[in-house]
């Protein structure tokens, strides 16, 4: 009897150890994601990007745009405008992003044709983002606790230390089921990710490379993330970034955006 | 066919203007549009091949941009040719920006129906067998733009009046609408007289005001219009018809809310001073009140869904009218993009309620790469008579081939 109050007890105190250190793994993978989520990288920054969306057979589209954005708080507004491909070019976007989770995005689409503004709703984030492979959802900047995080290793990928982070969305819009993401300690950025969808299966994957300092901040200028499923890639280019560039809070407003160009 | 030296002396005389600093962007399209007439005798509803080229060239916080179409027009004649459509100048600041030329100016966000969207008219000459964009007129106008955070204050000139283009027939006949199928047929016991435009004077000329809010979840704007009908309204004599232009004040306000998937729109607008047709011929001065209501949903998976609702409604109203008390439509647009954006499906319905007549597009367009989009699709006609009905033999199959560069 005495022995097995013993091993009662003693199972309890692994049991509670366990539970103990469980809980400290996932408040570090929280502590580590709220380390990710406030990188710095800048007031502001402006840059051009290159996406290139690549179906299974090799046929490639091309589109180009020219980035804005701005930080206020754990609020942002961004600006983009489309470069190519031709029939798209000037097409201005316009997004007023919320850290608080309850409140929707607020969205304008600036048509050059019409020269007129149009507010967009700001939920139907599961929908690609210009036929690339990426959601709205994923271009967005997710808050920390909408997901819960663990750290299931830490690990080298091409010598450089990574924490590996396991995130599991809390509710369920996300498209995912759980998101693996190898995380550099040095730059706190992803250098590869794997998106699960809600059966469980690998969606996607993202690679970064290219990562380097500009203006101090570390930016990742190669992004290629594909469709593991339908066998289709989209590979994002960054170039001319500058950060902290003194961006007026007048460029992110309506009436800016209807004159159709960044002034 | 319109070919004018002057247009084409006007673009080179532009272009010789532009600093050879200046950040100079050209684009365009080459665009074919056929349209085949389901019934009996076949008959092309449509068919025009365009080019349109646009320059932006800017210097600085100045810009001036241009567009010029090239058009043959197989089944209109009379449209074939090439003609200046914007050519404007532009300078910004931070808190002001102005633009003088010719330039198409939207105000409002209904789609195909027109509450506060009153200062470019339209051009109606190919009715429904032309983009709604396209429909729109530039106007000489200087506009101005005073931005004060999320305030924006509009001030609209127009020193020279710009009428909307109705391709009207006479009976029995013969005139350079003959061949159009989108004529709009007026009796021809009655001899038409023409439309005398309002005399180029400053007391002529067109003003608008227009204050708006773009805040977060909210999107309002007011905005208060002295202009003239763009369509001459009909008045009847012993003599016969004589149109006359006139004079039509509009105070109006739209707004738009996000609330989660959805963006509910609202528009209205008085019309001071508009004149509607009663069963003797005579035309009476009202005040009309024109309303929209209407809701996008974007539920996702690239799904589109659009309806509004839209009503005229006379005040002062007497059985003796033509129009009704309420003259109300209604349409529902549902579009799908399949393929990572490359295959679009859509449908767009305008329903009638008053003449009970019905119009449907069902479009399909695929892109064959990032410059080249080929659209095909049926135009579906219904209805005795009213704005839909009276094209109930038109109904027809088209195709659109286009190539940006």
């Amino acid at each position: 009897m005495y022995q097995f109050h013993n091993i009662t007890a003693i199972a309890l105190a692994i049991l509670f150890t366990a539970t103990i250190s469980s809980l400290q793994a996932e408040e570090s993978a929280r502590d580590i994601m709220v380390r990710i989520d406030e990188r710095p990288n800048g007031n502001d920054r402006v840059m051009s990007m290159t996406m290139k969306l690549v179906g299974k057979n090799g046929k490639e589209r091309v589109r180009e745009m020219r980035l804005y954005s701005k930080d206020y708080g754990k609020d942002g507004k961004s600006l983009f405008y489309f470069d190519k491909p031709a029939d798209v070019k000037g097409t201005g976007f316009l997004a007023w992003e919320y850290d608080d989770q309850t409140k929707d995005d607020d969205r304008w689409l600036y048509l050059p044709a019409l020269k007129q503004s149009k507010r967009i709703s700001g939920s139907s984030k599961k929908d690609s983002f210009m036929g690339s492979d990426m959601s709205y959802d994923d271009m967005g900047d997710r808050s920390v606790d909408e997901d819960t995080h663990k750290l299931l290793r830490e690990e080298s990928v091409e010598g450089n230390e990574c924490w590996v982070i396991e995130s599991i969305p809390k509710g369920r819009d996300s498209e995912y089921s759980r998101m693996v993401r190898w995380f550099r300690k040095d730059a706190l950025l992803s250098v590869k990710e794997e998106f699960y969808d809600k059966k469980g299966a690998l969606l996607k994957t993202l690679r970064q490379s290219n990562i380097s300092r500009v203006g101090g901040y570390w930016v990742a200028h190669t992004m290629v993330v594909e469709n593991v499923q339908d066998k289709h890639k989209t590979v994002l280019e960054l170039f001319d970034i500058a950060f902290d560039t003194g961006l007026k809070d007048d460029l992110f407003r309506v009436s800016t955006l209807e004159r159709g160009r960044p002034q | 066919m319109k070919f004018s030296l002057r247009v084409m002396l006007q673009v080179i005389g532009c272009f010789s203007l532009i600093p050879a600093d200046a950040d100079v962007d050209i684009k365009g399209y080459l665009d074919t549009y056929q349209s085949i007439g389901l019934r009996e005798p076949h008959r092309f509803m449509g068919s025009r091949t365009r080019i349109r080229l646009e320059g932006d060239f800017s210097l600085g916080d100045a810009w001036a941009f241009g567009s010029i179409n090239a058009v043959y027009n197989h089944v209109l004649e009379q449209e074939t040719g090439i003609n200046l459509r914007e050519a404007y100048v532009g300078w910004a600041a931070d808190c002001f920006d102005l633009k003088a030329g010719n330039q198409i100016i939207i105000w409002g966000h209904s789609e195909g129906l027109y509450v506060t969207d009153n200062i470019s008219p339209k051009d109606y000459s190919e009715a429904l067998a032309r983009d709604f964009d396209d429909m729109r007129i530039p106007v000489t106008a200087f506009r101005g733009r005073v931005l004060l955070g999320m305030f924006t204050g509009e001030f609209v000139w127009l020193p020279v009046f710009t009428p909307a283009v109705v391709p009207y027939r006479q009976k029995g006949i013969s005139g350079d609408q003959d061949e159009n199928p989108w004529a709009i047929p007026i009796d021809a016991a009655l001899p038409a007289g023409k439309s005398p435009l309002p005399a180029k004077k400053l007391e002529n000329s067109e003003i608008g005001v227009k204050l708006s809010l773009s805040a977060s979840a909210l999107d309002i704007a007011f905005s208060g219009l002295y202009t003239w009908d763009d369509i001459p309204v009909m008045h009847l004599s012993d003599a016969g018809i004589y149109p006359r232009y006139h004079r039509l004040a509009i105070w109006g306000i739209d707004a738009g809310i996000p609330i989660g998937i959805m963006v509910i729109r609202c528009e209205a607008a008085l019309r001071l001073n508009d004149f509607f047709a009663t069963r003797s011929g005579e035309q009476k001065s009202k005040t009309g009140v024109v309303g929209l209501a209407a809701l996008d949903l974007s539920p996702g998976n690239d799904w589109n869904l659009s309806m509004q609702v839209h009503d005229t409604y006379i005040t002062e109203y007497n059985s003796s009218f033509v129009a009704p008390h309420h003259d109300a439509y209604a349409t529902l647009r549902i579009s799908k993009e399949l393929f990572r954006n490359t295959l679009t499906l859509s449908s767009m319905l305008f329903y009638g309620f008053d003449k009970n007549d019905s119009y449907c597009r069902i479009s399909s367009k695929y892109a064959l790469n990032d410059a080249i989009s080929i659209s095909a699709g049926v135009d579906l006609f219904d209805g005795k008579n009213g704005t839909f009905g009276q094209y109930a033999q038109n109904d027809a199959g088209f195709i659109e081939c286009r190539y940006d560069f």
